[in-house]
């Protein structure tokens, strides 16, 4: 059976803000923790974590109707993995950030999404930190 | 000069583990002269029944609720109080020798200090102190550690991998290859989490413990304090000592433990009675997390599996013995014998066979929540050697290293010095002690808050995935010392549930806020 962990987090900024921050796909190592360095290539994304680990992933969704970004991690020791993440607007200038990783081995879902929490907290930092230059 | 502190754990072990406990597995020796010279607790009690919540109790004297470390794969925060960062400002030399696991062992992307130091050729690194200062690493100048075998990447397993790299595959395989704790069968009868380990006994994590232990002391002046936390990773599973030395105990001629319930029918009529999780797990219905082998099933266990864990167990436990009595020769030798408070303990227990089960879980009965404890004063405190009977936790060893140096209790501590005789145990109210049990993990839920006093114990189950909040647990400990009898909704026993309820409520911490993430799964 996968493992499956979901964080979210609320957002006082409106959800195109936070989609300029969670939509760009190269950006993510500078809210994701422990990781460097990222860049995209077609579908697929190099990230190389601070501990020197390097891997890529693969793009799978980066749908800014939806506000949705799916990707995938390649590592010979997961069969599979899915990280999602879903940016709901609740209509009163508030956001919501969902971010889901679903792993086999299961392990995998724990040891990655572990730091998914962490990743959220960053994006509720740089996009109300955004927000508040736009309002002002 | 102060009095100088040994600190010494071992992992998973039984209260009845030890001779002078009334054990009869292994030959303990060196501890039963420990509880003859010192003071012998009967009711030594964790606050958590797992390594991580109770190993942060030990170094912040507070409940799980309180240090936010609520189960395994929970970091303790480097900025949580630590008792060592206070012995370290008294002036003390500190050190940790052997099974830390205040962080997770399981960290992929080294996120952790405790995994990075052996790849650093480190010993400390600086780190925030819960008082917004910075020192060592929670108050340790020298970080040396270790665990059941050469997995983790820490300086046994660094050392080993320098020194005996033929060693590294001798050892039983912790995981299996989907990361789970493994349920790989061996040794003679193919018992779970056992291993026939071909490494010499000099390279064995015990060993080596006792090793790196003398040479950290052999290092220390005449006049200096130190506190050395020798910490030894057995007898947790798995059990794979080296196998020169297993001849020592037969395991086909032991007697099986006094908790194994031979007849299946009485023993599943026992587990019916408890609450639902334990019938679930013994049938395979479910492992709450990852304290036990995910796909081992309990009630597939035969008598003489269980005669061989035992076994394996006792020489590891016996192994221990020996390698404590090298370190106290040690002392002797250089003189200071005399000068030094040892405390003997464990992190929590070990089921052993009790109800069918081996390893742990939520399951609070005597075999995981009684546990050897010892004191044995240095000769300058003038303390008589005794037994005392009275509860006491796991939660007052932090504020007795402290008035054993001399230094002032902390207000954030949330135990008291260990009592010195029964009378004093007795004036200053060591009558009851609290268990905390929490797991979330993969749509499983459990939750459990005990209550020891002297003569009951008693759980409640707490709203999860397993109970409805209705479900307990309360044994006569005098009258039934194996708790197969659980008078939990026992209408005679109504008033002795209530009042131990109403204490567990009075005195139980809340939950921290916010909860702190599981992030590991150990």
């Amino acid at each position: 059976m996968l493992g499956s962990v979901r964080y979210h987090i609320r957002i006082e900024a409106p959800a195109e803000v936070v989609w300029s921050i969670v939509g760009d796909p190269a950006s993510i190592a500078s809210w994701f923790p422990d990781f460097e360095a990222s860049s995209v290539e077609g579908t697929t994304r190099t990230m190389t974590a601070t501990s020197g680990l390097s891997f890529d992933e693969e793009l799978l969704v980066v749908d800014g109707i939806l506000r949705r970004v799916q990707y995938s991690l390649n590592l010979p020791i997961m069969s599979f993995h899915r990280g999602t993440m879903d940016v709901l607007d609740l209509g009163d200038g508030t956001s919501v950030v969902v971010y889901a990783t679903d792993a086999d081995p299961r392990i995998m879902a724990l040891v990655i999404g572990s730091a998914t929490q962490r990743a959220l907290e960053e994006i509720k930092v740089q996009a109300e930190a955004a927000a508040a230059r736009e309002d002002s | 000069m102060g009095r100088k502190i040994l600190f010494i754990t071992t992992d998973q072990q039984r209260y009845d583990t030890l001779g002078c406990n009334g054990g009869v597995y292994s030959s303990t020796p060196v501890m039963d002269r420990l509880a003859a010279e010192g003071i012998r607790y009967e009711r030594a009690q964790p606050q958590s029944v797992v390594c991580m919540p109770s190993r942060s109790t030990m170094i912040t004297g507070q409940h799980p609720s309180t240090h936010g470390v609520w189960m395994n794969g929970v970091p303790l925060d480097p900025r949580a109080p630590s008792i060592v960062e206070e012995l370290h400002d008294a002036g003390y030399s500190t050190a940790l020798i052997g099974k830390a696991h205040f962080e997770p062992y399981f960290d992929p992307f080294g996120r952790f200090a405790e995994n990075k130091l052996a790849a650093a050729d480190a010993f400390s690194v600086e780190d925030d102190w819960h008082d917004g200062r910075r020192g060592p690493h929670r108050g340790f100048d020298h970080l040396e550690m270790a665990t059941h075998g050469p997995a983790a990447p820490l300086h046994y397993s660094r050392w080993l991998a320098l020194n005996h790299p033929e060693a590294l595959g001798m050892f039983y395989p912790v995981l299996d290859s989907n990361f789970e704790v493994s349920a790989l069968g061996g040794g003679d009868t193919g018992a779970v989490q056992v291993h026939d380990n071909q490494i010499p006994r000099e390279w064995y994590h015990t060993d080596w413990v006792a090793d790196r232990t003398m040479a950290w002391l052999g290092e220390r002046g005449a006049d200096e304090d130190w506190f050395c936390w020798m910490s030894f990773p057995d007898p947790h599973h798995p059990w794979d000592p080296p196998a020169a030395e297993v001849g020592r105990i037969a395991w086909r001629d032991i007697d099986l433990p006094a908790g194994y319930i031979e007849d299946a029918g009485q023993r599943e009529g026992i587990l019916a009675s408890k609450p639902r999780h334990w019938m679930d797990w013994y049938t395979g219905r479910l492992v709450s997390n990852f304290e036990a082998p995910h796909d081992w099933v309990p009630a597939t266990m035969t008598p003489d599996q269980l005669r061989e864990v035992t076994a394996k167990n006792a020489v590891e436990i016996e192994l221990i013995d020996e390698a404590i009595g090298r370190v106290l020769a040690g002392l002797e030798a250089q003189g200071i014998a005399d000068q030094v408070d040892i405390i003997f303990t464990t992190d929590h227990g070990e089921l052993g066979g009790d109800f069918g089960l081996l390893f742990k879980g939520p399951y609070h009965v005597d075999g995981l929540m009684r546990l050897p404890l010892i004191w044995r004063p240095a000769a300058s405190a003038g303390i008589e050697p005794t037994s005392i009977s009275a509860p006491v936790g796991l939660v007052d060893l932090a504020p007795t290293f402290a008035a054993i140096a001399g230094v002032e209790a902390q207000d954030w501590m949330e135990g008291t010095m260990l009592p010195t005789s029964e009378r004093d145990a007795s004036a200053r109210g060591f009558e009851t002690s609290l268990t905390e049990w929490d797991s979330e993990l993969f749509g499983v839920g459990i939750h459990l808050r005990s209550i020891t006093a002297k003569g009951h114990v008693l759980t409640t189950c707490l709203p999860g995935s397993s109970h409805d909040g209705t479900e307990g647990e309360l044994y006569d400990l005098v009258e039934d010392p194996l708790q197969q009898h659980n008078l939990f909704d026992e209408p005679g026993h109504r008033a002795v549930r209530d009042d131990l309820l109403n204490q567990l409520w009075d005195t139980q911490p809340p939950m921290a806020e916010p909860k702190a993430q599981v992030v590991a799964p150990v």
